[in-house]
Order: C-alpha cells, then structure tokens, then sequence
C-alpha cells in the first residue's frame, strides 16, 4: 500500500488518535461510521488538513473511495467546489463566518450538491486544536424543492392577477350587453362561477390540468344537477389528461355551450338531450383531439346576429388558445358544435 | 373639428379571457384591434406586418417568452407606444416601453393608460390624471406643472 507509506508522522498520530477512539468508545465510532451524516476528522496540525477519517455517508455524498479521500488535504478537496464555498470553508475553520457555511460542492463525477457544512475543533488538553471534526447535511433536495416552490408561487402570483382581470372583465362584459340588473347579476355569477370550478379542477390535480372526462362533467355539473337532466347528457370519451391551458380554455367554451343548451337549446326543453363524445386521431400533423357536441331533439336555434361572449369564448377563443379549428353550427335538429385542436396531452402520459 | 384619427393596437396577450377583454374594451372605445398575438414571435410578425399606433402588452406570454423582448426587437419603430399590462411591473425600465398598468385594471383604467402613451408618443409630454396602478416607465420631456411638486411650492 503506497498510500500508508507516505503518510507523515503527523498523520499517523492523528490516526492513532481516532483509533484510540475506536478502543476507548467502540460505540460511538460505530456510530459515526454507520449514520446516514456524512464526517470526516481531519488533523489540524498536518500541513493541508490531512483527512484521517471518513465515515461511509461522506464516500455515498461525494462519490470518492475511502482510499481517494484518507490522508488527502481536505482544503484541496474542497477546492473542486466553487470559488465562494471554498472562501465560505476558509472563513469557516479560521472561525470568523457567524454562522455555518451552505456550500455548492462537486461529487468525484462532477454532478453538483448542496451541503450545509457543521465545522468542530476538536483540543487536546492544553487547548490546542488538533483535529477538525467536520460534517454535512446534504441540501440538494432542500434547495430543489425550494426552487420548486418559489415557481408555484410566482405561478400562483401569475394566475390571481389574471383571475382578477377576467373577473373585472366579465363584469365589463355584463354591463356592456345587459342593461337589466338580475340579468347582469345572472350573467357575473354564472361564469365566475365557471371560472372558479375551472380552478378547482386545476387545484385537484396540483395544477398540472384535468383529465377531458373529469372537465366535461365539472363543466356540466351545474346543468345536469337541476331538474332532472343528468340522463339527457351522455358523454363518451377516455379520461385524457389535458395541459392547464386546455383545462381552462375547454372548461370555458364547454360551460358557454351547456349554458346556450340551457337558455336556447335541447337543455331548453323536456325532451332534447345532448351528446358529447371525443376521439384522438393521428394525422401527418400529429395526434388531434377531435370533440363532438351534439344537441337532439331541441328547439330550432337561430344563430345570433350579435357574436356573444359565449360564441366568441369557444370559436375564437378555442381556435386562439389551442391553435385548433371550431365549427359551430346551428342546424334545425340542434346545435353542433365540432373542435378539432392539437391533442392537448401532458407531457409524462402516453 | 377634424376627426380623430383611428388607432390601431396590438395586444399581446396569452390568457384568452384577459386578450378577449382587452379586444373588445378597445372597440367599445374606438380603438381598431390590429391582432392578438400569444407568442413573442407572433406579436412582432403582426406589429411588422400591421405597423401598429399601440401596442398593449403582458409580461408572461406562452411558451416562455417575455413582453420585453417585442420591445426589444421592434425597437426601430420609434412611433410604437408600448403599454405594459401585466402581473407584476418589476424589473420593468425606460428601456422597455412607455408605461406600465398592473393587473387587475378596468377597461377605463386601460383606456386611459392607452390615451396617455399615443400623447407621449405625438408630443413627448403627458397630461393627467393618471389612471389607477399606471406607471410612466419614461420620462416626459417637460412634465406638466402639476406632475413638478416643486413648481407648485414655488407657484404658491
């Protein structure tokens, strides 16, 4: 072993040391060996600060051998880390940082860590520092989940401001196209509502969007709970999971259909009934969702000369959000509606 | 009296809801609504394409991009008036537009906004009053008298 013969005087002190340890309390360098916190002792006296131990957590947080890193200076080993955390070591050991140093060190493969760094000086009886006792707390999951969290917040932040806009817009709205006040009131609470139950799907999911079957049922709650038209909705399709763009986009234009139903169409009247059913297909252009809104059995809908918010919410507003193509249509037997758009699918779902 | 002149706006916009307040605000108010764009690309193709008078523009568009960098890239078109309308108006600056409103804001507010950056563009000076959460993010060449708190102890 070439490595044991270089090994000053020094360093085969500090060893005997930690092997007095090992004689006089068995357990606690057990213990030490064996606790999921990365240590090291390292000798104070030595020129570099020699490691003289390193228990197993250290070698699984930085990816040496025990033999890379016994005898090797520590500062040296800490140097592959970046610039300020060696400066953060330096000021930590000559013990003028008031608190103890994060540092963003490199594993032996050069992947990066973050480690909260606990710095000890270990003296002899006289008072003199003769060895170090350093150890660890990894970080990175910490510091990940952080920087996760502050996206969710700004996310957040992102989403009330915008909430409060179409929430003053649709009260904008209301007033432009009504002048009677229940009307108005009607109009407000409905698509905030609308609004709201797009969120809760949102929310239900951590905000990474609904499935399609989840969205058309939520979006058609509020219809089908009242006089007794649940059985005259039939919905058909796979529960596709949906991006949040497409959660919102196709929650709003499936509300501002099912409300039309209610007020003018096959939802109007005791006997229409509705079908909406969706299908993927694959195209040269790539996997499309198509969606079929179907009203049976309902009054004759004239189409509105005035283009609504609702009709521009999901012909405009579809085809803008989605980059997709939307037919609706008002033929005697009922209103069709046709959205033919991207398949809006997360990444991570096949 | 002669007829104002029709303005143009581009609106640059990814929320559906907030882009769609904003288009039909600006009709209502006889702005004409030259397009809606979602991407910075999109935005900077209409404003080359529609030569717009104003542009009102949210910070955070789809697929990443960032309000400023239509700024950035139409910065040859100095007749451009550039109103933010968005979230969150830090790290905004002079170099990136003309004003700033801060979500949420009513449709009179951005009316308001709009009328303030066409006169900073025609005259290089504003007049208030200021709407609500609005933001000059340029300097007038000569401020009003009453926006010169130390005109105004002189005056009195």
């Amino acid at each position: 072993m070439t490595l044991l013969k270089e090994k000053s005087d020094e360093q085969k002190d500090a060893e005997a040391v930690v092997d007095d340890f090992r004689q006089d309390r068995g357990p606690f360098v057990v213990a030490a060996e064996t606790t999921r916190m990365p240590m090291v002792f390292t000798d104070a006296k030595a020129p570099g600060n020699p490691i003289i131990f390193a228990n197993d957590a250290f070698l699984a947080l930085t990816g040496y051998r025990r033999d890379e890193v016994l005898a090797q200076s520590f500062n040296a080993l800490m140097e592959r880390g970046h610039p300020e955390s060696v400066e953060a070591i330096k000021a930590a050991f000559e013990g003028v940082s008031a608190s103890d140093p994060v540092i963003h060190y490199c594993r032996k493969d050069a992947s990066t860590f973050w480690v909260s760094v606990f710095i000890n000086h270990v003296r002899s009886q006289s008072g003199e520092v003769v060895q170090h006792f350093i150890s660890f707390i990894d970080l990175t999951q910490h510091r990940e989940e952080q920087a996760h969290a502050l996206m969710l917040i700004e996310e957040l932040n992102h989403r009330v401001k915008n909430t409060l806009q179409a929430a003053l817009s649709i009260v904008a709205e209301a007033f432009r196209h009504g002048s009677d006040p229940a009307a108005i009131r009607a109009s407000i609470e409905s698509r905030v509502y609308a609004l709201a139950r797009s969120h809760d799907l949102l929310m239900s999911d951590n905000w990474e969007g609904a499935g399609l079957h989840d969205l058309v049922e939520t979006a058609l709650e509020p219809f089908t709970d009242a006089d007794g038209r649940a059985g005259r909705i039939e919905i058909t399709g796979a529960n596709t999971p949906l991006t949040p763009r497409a959660t919102l986009a196709l929650g709003v234009a499936f509300h501002e259909l099912a409300m039309n139903a209610v007020k003018f169409g096959a939802l109007s009247t005791a006997l229409g009934s509705v079908q909406i059913a969706w299908a993927s297909k694959a195209t040269p252009e790539g996997e499309r969702l198509l969606i079929d809104w179907r009203e049976k059995d309902g009054p004759a809908v004239m189409p509105r000369t005035r283009k609504g918010f609702g009709s521009r919410a999901i012909e405009q507003g579809l085809a803008y959000e989605m980059g997709g193509k939307v037919h609706l249509e008002f033929p005697s037997t009922g209103v069709a509606c046709t959205i033919d758009i991207p398949m809006p699918r997360r990444a991570g779902h096949e | 009296m002669e007829e104002r002149r029709v303005l143009k706006v581009l609106i640059a916009e990814d929320d559906l809801m907030v882009a769609d307040m904003i288009k039909s605000a600006l009709i209502h108010f006889g702005f004409e609504v030259c397009g809606i764009a979602r991407t910075v690309q999109e935005a900077v193709a209409i404003a080359r394409h529609k030569n717009p008078d104003l542009a009102v523009i949210d910070v955070r568009l789809a697929d990443g991009g960032l309000g400023t960098e239509i700024a950035a890239e139409l910065s040859d078109l100095t007749n451009l008036g550039i109103l933010y309308a968005t979230g969150n108006k830090q790290n905004l600056t002079a170099a990136d537009g003309h004003a700033c409103l801060v979500k949420p804001y009513s449709e009179v507010d951005l009316i308001r906004g709009l009328e303030i950056v066409a006169e900073f563009i025609a005259t290089g000076t504003v007049s208030p009053l200021f709407p609500r959460r609005f933001y000059l993010l340029k300097t007038p060449v000569t401020a009003p008298r009453s926006l010169q708190p130390d005109k105004l102890a002189e005056a009195s």
